[in-house]
């Protein structure tokens, strides 16, 4: 136990930045993008409501915690950090009490990383450090464990989850796996019926069995280059790339934009400043694009509807 | 203070995937909910359902009820999505019975299609569950479909062996009522799940 407790104060030893380095900026902008985020998922169930009668959130309530939301948003740019954090914990315990037991996991990422800004305080100097341990272990875990159920779970071996998508997901899957699978391939998975006596889903394709192993191995190894310092900033931009392909593909670019924010973190510099416009462009775009006002069908879609 | 708080919290949330992980393959919880961090490791599980009790003749037919019985029913459902077998039929089956003084038995019919991880191929799995009104549980037949046709309908022999088991669990005089009705040919299944 106490050996384990050592290696454990070792690794967020190692997840600290160096002495002396400013954090509370960094910090702030990470909790003001976090709120953004999630500001503008819930004006997405205020203009796109769930059909599900069961997922719908109530209209009136929804439009009062997703204004109070906008507001703790931009609270966050003023000296009202701190209160904007614990305000904005109202709309987010109103979604998880509404949806309960019904949880995705992108939402309540953004949850828990609300719950450690509302604990920590990012202008104190000793407690920022503590936050930004916290925020990087908690992305580090994410990213491991998603290898690791890949792993578990038995149907990444031989393709069998990818072959199984190209065969039944929507047809973009199928567009995207062109590249590695014949048309003959594609056509065949397409063809499989949900039924017991059709066959079976492992793959003999090497570079679709290949691109399914590699899948896991890097979310588990990725960690590791993520917790070494000297490796840290390639580790980045390795993990930022992987994640914008695998969320594409996945159409889960809200994920990427999320996860994005948290992998940035583990950057000496402050990215998340410098990009933050970026950020907050491609936010108002789409925005507008489930306002209506802009053309944006095809984004919406790949934001991910969650 | 803030510390220990931290420590806490952090060590839940890196334990967590794991008791999750236990609660899919054990109760079949949904991978993809609840911060297990398992979105797209398995396909997700399609399930159906319908909840039957006794017709006229001692056929079984599609349960009709209130509207707070359908509200019951979707949040069962819905939950059932989530949490799997941690979900309580039985509450469901008692919430109605209470509503419904005239009711003998209702049979749950639950049909789950998912990807066999072992087989890598399609699996129908049919879990029908009998709840007789002031019963403390109810009788499950579970069994694995072979040759689904419609929605993952069962073929001819098993529906013969489904009739067979719900007759011998539902009450003596039900059953002679519902026979002698019948002419002796038992329960008529409906057709599809």
């Amino acid at each position: 136990m106490a050996v384990a407790k050592k290696h454990l104060a070792g690794i967020f030893e190692l997840l600290a930045e160096s002495p002396g380095a400013e954090l509370s900026s960094k910090l702030r902008m990470f909790g003001f993008l976090v709120l953004l985020h999630m500001a503008v998922q819930f004006w997405e169930y205020v203009f796109v409501p769930f059909t599900n009668s069961e997922l719908r959130f109530p209209p009136v309530s929804l439009l009062m915690v997703t204004l109070m939301l906008s507001f703790c948003t931009g609270l966050t740019l003023t000296c009202h950090l701190r209160k904007a954090f614990c305000l904005a914990l109202v709309p987010a315990f109103y979604l998880l009490y509404w949806r309960f037991p019904w949880l995705p996991n992108h939402p309540s990422l953004a949850m828990i990383c609300l719950c450690f800004l509302v604990l920590l305080d990012s202008r104190d100097k000793e407690e920022s450090i503590l936050l930004l341990q916290s925020l990087r272990w908690i992305a580090i875990v994410v990213l491991f464990y998603s290898g690791w159920q890949k792993l578990v779970s038995g149907f990444w071996f031989q393709g069998e989850f990818l072959s199984y998508y190209v065969a039944h997901a929507a047809p973009r899957w199928q567009n995207l796996f062109e590249l590695v699978l014949s048309r003959e391939e594609i056509a065949r998975l397409a063809s499989l019926e949900l039924r017991p006596e059709s066959a079976s889903y492992r793959s003999s394709n090497v570079p679709l069995v290949l691109i399914s192993n590699v899948t896991y191995v890097f979310e588990l190894v990725m960690p590791v280059f993520l917790v070494i310092r000297r490796t840290r900033g390639v580790a980045v931009v390795s993990c930022l790339v992987f994640m914008l392909l695998l969320q594409a593909a996945a159409a889960e670019i809200m994920f990427f934009l999320l996860f994005s924010k948290m992998l940035l973190l583990f950057s000496s510099r402050n990215w998340l400043l410098r990009l933050a416009p970026v950020y907050v462009v491609i936010y108002v775009y789409l925005l507008g694009a489930v306002c209506g006002l802009l053309p944006a069908a095809g984004l919406i879609k790949a934001s991910g509807r969650i | 203070m803030k510390r220990v708080i931290t420590g806490m919290g952090l060590t839940l949330f890196t334990l967590w995937p794991l008791l999750h992980r236990v609660l899919v393959v054990q109760y079949e919880v949904n991978p993809w909910k609840l911060c297990g961090w398992a979105m797209y490791t398995s396909p997700k599980v399609k399930t159906f359902g319908d909840i039957m009790t006794g017709g006229p003749n001692g056929a079984l037919i599609r349960f009709q009820g209130y509207e707070a019985d359908d509200r019951d029913v979707r949040v069962y459902r819905r939950n059932k999505k989530t949490l799997g077998k941690l979900v309580s039929q039985a509450g469901v089956a008692e919430k109605i019975f209470e509503r419904h003084e005239d009711l003998a038995y209702l049979v749950f019919w639950e049909t789950r299609r998912s990807l066999n991880p072992v087989t890598a191929r399609i699996e129908w799995r049919r879990d029908i569950t009998v709840h007789k009104c002031g019963g403390s549980c109810g009788e499950s037949i579970r069994y694995v479909v072979r040759t689904p046709s419609r929605r993952g309908d069962a073929d001819q022999s098993d529906l013969a062996r489904i009739r067979a088991r719900i007759h011998s669990y539902i009450s003596a005089d039900l059953e002679s009522d519902a026979c002698g009705a019948s002419g002796g040919q038992g329960l008529e299944m409906p057709d599809r799940a």
